[in-house]
């Protein structure tokens, strides 16, 4: 309990007491205030001892002389408190105190009256005074004047439902002392006001001991005139909801972001309408999904080579406002509105399925501290004018607008690992953008499980085009190998045919992506390396490579097929010798033929060896035929298999990808 | 890769094919080739032959094989999107003549032949001749089980097939091989200044000169004793014919004979040749 609030409290303890009970209640008081440890009264402040007869009078009344006469010297004397008399034209009534902000400083300046919603600003009740005036001779007060301290009892911001108190830490603490305005979260303008009331005493000029002596109590007042202050606020939209990064046909896909300021106008009657400044933070990936690119010469805007960002304003100039780049290029991630805007949309166009970013608004409001970033907001506008906003686990507001939304789950804070929240892996095992965990039929090599495919949770997520089409693929389930069929890329014109994966697809936990269009060729892979990460920048483990799959003839008689080496590497084919099948084989069988050395290849594409179950542990043993593709040799005449080998740990569990 | 170049690359192979088919026809084949300079055609032509190959035309690839075959049958041809048509960038292979002529004449069914090829190859590799136990071999038996007893027989000495014409004949059960064909391969520099009909083999190492001589079982040596023939040397189209296993034990060679298919491999050391004397 400070000063102020301790004597008002003493102030109303004392009303309606009569005299004679008065003083006594008053010397009591004073003995309890005086005692050491708690008591009746609060404990006051240590003050030297007083002497009690000097206590004045109510100056309403006069004294009894027995009460008052001291017993050597002249009476005391009595004082005649005239506040009312109308002769003074209101002289000695309390003068109200009126709201200043920051009243420590320097004098508020015009931009001090803006606050932002929610934010606090130090308050003081001015410089509110009380004089009052003994209308009796011989007053020891000159001229009869005493001057009232004067004390802030109430606060008002006219119903705008922001609140008064203290900080306390760094929380805002609702209540006395009043040193602070929190602001509603209602952008409006706001009138604030105080009430202020005297305290009745006074100090009586005299040789010492000093004495106090009550005065004229002027009824309280509040501020006639408020003080207005604006309250504003600053919002962007989510433009971003539900927004899965894609990229289908150029110019990409936009989304609309809205920055506002509210409210409309100033306790001055005057516009906030600002130039707004939209930037865009944006990733920069190569390509527009791990496989694909779209580039020109010249540039155009919408290009994705490694030198653009994913996320850009759009050509030509959005309406209303000026697109220029931050950094040199066709950025195009800054946009400023032609003129002065209180509310302004924008588009952004997404250029990437593996974009992210965010768009952050910002604008130069009155009262210093710019660039102001704008909030986000979530959804509609409340119908109290209010917004709802996106903060972390520590209150602070995100002052972006996400594209796409990507929270980190323990901070609540924007950014965790460049993956749209919404999709279905997001979060659904341990690990961040990074982990590979297919962890069907890895092989131990080196010691090491070898698990995943080589391609990381957010490139599957970033995705592929797979002969024209993209999508992303499943980071946890089967593993992912790319198949190009050579013979379907590139006809012979002699003799058109695919080739297709053949029972490769019955290796389990394997999901083949075949691309057999003649429009992939050099686009969807590299054409020299067989790269199929030839886009990956963001979380990029491991350069992935597919496996070419290809009619040739094998240099060694009585071998179908060739694969001189595997994955991990690039160039990495297999030759199929398809017509030497055909020679050999019944028609009918053939094809089933044809499949199984395909497998057969593709699982050493994947690193499988001739090795088989069995007593037999020479893989080139002839006499040992087991129920498998991986069969050697597969030979002339030899009943086709269909299936990799199941027997522990057998083909089907010692494939490794990368 | 754009049409154009596409097209373009396919004229040249064209051209190559042109070029190579008509060198095929004209050229002796066989051992004697090897004055022929290899050339960056030749390349395309082996790029081709191989397209031609796991296409299934063996039929097509055989005549390109068999005329670079006498040029350098070992050479080492690396086969990329440069020189095999509609061939992807990414895959390169290393072949050589002899392989892809030995697996042609697979699959054109001349077995013989394909068995002194790939013989030679079999000891170019490891110094040994061609096992028995290739599953091809097996099927060449069974397909050269009824051949007719006049089918055409096949001869390799050393790491190469032996070819020309005429080429090897069976004659009472023994085969007769040309002489000054065979000689440059055993170190020796043929004399054939009367002709056919009398041929004089000299180099450095012992035995230093061979005579060998039309009728006659005798063979008059220089360095070592001289030599009588079982069966006497004839000439045959203008060429003279020598009992091959008779000559490689002369030479003290060893002779490995496939009677399954018709084919006889002479393994004989080979030693520096003399100078001719001019």
């Amino acid at each position: 309990m400070n000063g102020f609030s301790l004597l008002s409290d003493l102030r109303s303890r004392l009303a309606g007491l009569s005299r004679r009970r008065w003083l006594t209640a008053v010397m009591v008081g004073w003995l309890v205030l005086s005692a050491d440890g708690p008591g009746l009264w609060p404990q006051p402040p240590v003050d030297p001892p007083r002497v009690i007869y000097t206590r004045p009078a109510p100056c309403d009344e006069k004294p009894a002389p027995e009460e008052a006469q001291a017993p050597d010297g002249p009476p005391p004397h009595v004082h005649a408190w005239d506040d009312d008399d109308p002769q003074y034209q209101g002289q000695y009534q309390l003068q109200a105190g009126a709201v200043t902000l920051n009243p420590d400083g320097p004098p508020a300046e015009e931009g001090d009256y803006y606050i932002r919603c929610g934010e606090t600003v130090r308050i003081g009740p001015g410089s509110p005074t009380d004089t009052d005036h003994c209308r009796n001779e011989g007053c020891p007060f000159g001229n009869g004047e005493a001057v009232n301290n004067v004390s802030p009892v109430d606060w008002g911001d006219g119903g705008a439902q922001g609140e008064f108190g203290h900080p306390e830490g760094t929380q805002f603490e609702v209540g006395a002392p009043i040193t602070h305005y929190k602001a509603p979260m209602t952008p409006q303008v706001v009138s604030l006001t105080v009430k202020t009331d005297d305290i009745p005493q006074a100090e009586e000029p005299g040789p010492d001991p000093r004495v106090e002596v009550a005065t004229f109590d002027d009824p309280a007042r509040w501020q006639a005139v408020p003080t207005k202050i604006t309250v504003w606020e600053f919002t962007i939209s989510d433009g971003a909801a539900g927004f899965r990064p894609e990229r289908p046909t150029p110019p990409g896909v936009q989304r609309t972001f809205t920055a506002t300021i509210d409210p409309a106008t100033d306790h001055n009657q005057e516009s906030l309408a600002r130039t707004l400044m939209f930037l865009i933070g944006s990733s920069q990936e190569p390509g527009y999904c791990l496989n694909m690119t779209w580039e020109h010469d010249p540039p155009e805007w919408n290009d994705t080579s490694a030198q653009d960002p994913d996320l850009k304003f759009p050509s030509p100039d959005p309406n209303g406002v000026t697109v220029t780049s931050y950094r040199d290029g066709q950025c195009r991630d800054v946009a400023t509105t032609t003129e002065p805007r209180r509310t302004w949309t924008v588009p952004v166009a997404c250029l990437d399925y593996g974009a992210y970013g965010c768009v952050v608004a910002c604008a130069w409001l009155p009262g210093g501290g710019g660039p102001h970033l704008a909030r986000l907001r979530l959804g509609e506008q409340n119908p109290d004018g209010s917004y709802n906003y996106k903060k972390d686990n520590a209150g602070n507001y995100w002052e972006l607008a996400p594209l796409p939304w990507d929270e980190n789950t323990e901070t609540g804070t924007f950014g965790e690992n460049c993956i749209w929240d919404g999709w279905a892996h997001d979060g659904d095992t341990p690990g961040n953008q990074t982990t590979d965990l297919e962890n069907v039929g890895q092989c131990v090599v080196s010691g090491e499980a070898k698990r995943g495919d080589g391609f990381s949770r957010y490139e599957e997520y970033r995705g592929f085009s797979v002969n024209g089409d993209w999508d992303d693929f499943d980071p946890i389930g089967e593993k992912d190998v790319f198949v190009i069929d050579d013979e379907a890329i590139h006809p012979d014109p002699n003799d058109p045919r695919k080739l297709g994966v053949g029972h490769f697809d019955r290796l389990p936990g394997v999901k083949p992506h075949l691309i057999e269009t003649p429009s992939s060729c050099g686009v969807e892979y590299d054409d020299d390396t067989l790269l199929i990460t030839r886009y990956a920048k963001t979380a990029s483990n491991h350069s992935q490579h597919g496996i070419m799959v290809k009619i040739g003839a094998e240099a060694t008689e009585d071998e179908l097929g060739d694969t001189p080496w595997s994955l991990n590497l690039p160039q990495v084919f297999s030759l199929v010798d398809v017509y030497e099948i055909e020679r050999n084989w019944a028609p009918a069988e053939a094809a089933a033929q044809i499949r199984s050395i395909i497998a057969h290849e593709l699982g050493h594409a994947c690193n499988l060896h001739h090795w088989h179950p069995g007593d037999s542990t020479d893989e080139h043993d002839p006499n040992y035929r087991p129920e498998c593709v991986m069969i050697f040799p597969s030979r002339a005449g030899e009943r086709p298999r269909d299936a990799y080998c199941t027997e522990s740990p057998g083909h089907s569990h010692l494939y490794w990808l990368h | 890769m754009p049409n154009a170049s596409r097209s373009l690359v396919s004229l040249v192979f064209l051209l190559a094919t042109v070029l190579l088919l008509s060198v095929a026809s004209l050229a002796p084949l066989g051992v004697g080739d090897a004055s022929h300079r290899w050339l960056e055609a030749d390349d395309a032509a082996v790029g081709l032959a191989y397209y031609h190959l796991s296409r299934g035309r063996a039929a097509e690839a055989l005549p390109v094989l068999l005329s670079l075959y006498g040029k350098d049958p070992y050479r080492q041809v690396h086969l990329s999107h440069t020189v095999v048509p509609n061939w992807p960038r990414a895959i390169a292979l290393d072949v050589r003549v002899a392989d892809l002529l030995g697996k042609a004449l697979i699959r054109t069914s001349n077995w013989h032949t394909a068995a002194a090829v790939l013989s030679g190859v079999a000891y170019h590799e490891t110094g040994r001749p061609l096992a028995t136990d290739q599953p091809w071999l097996q099927r060449a038996r069974e397909r050269l089980a009824r051949a007719p007893e006049d089918a055409p027989v096949a001869a390799t000495l050393n790491d190469r097939w032996v070819d020309g014409k005429p080429g090897p004949v069976l004659q009472e059960q023994c085969l007769f091989v040309p002489l000054a064909q065979l000689a440059p391969h055993l170190g020796f520099e043929a004399e054939t200044a009367k002709g056919q009909t009398r041929i004089q083999l000299r180099r450095q190492q012992a035995p230093t000169r061979l005579l060998f001589v039309e009728g006659k079982k005798e063979v008059r040596a220089q360095g070592a004793e001289s030599f009588t023939l079982e069966h006497a040397p004839f000439t045959l189209e203008g060429v003279l014919m020598v009992p091959a296993a008779e000559v490689a034990k002369l030479l003290k060679g060893e002779v490995h004979w496939y009677p399954e298919v018709r084919f006889m491999h002479l393994i004989i050391p080979k030693v520096p040749a003399k100078p001719a004397e001019q």
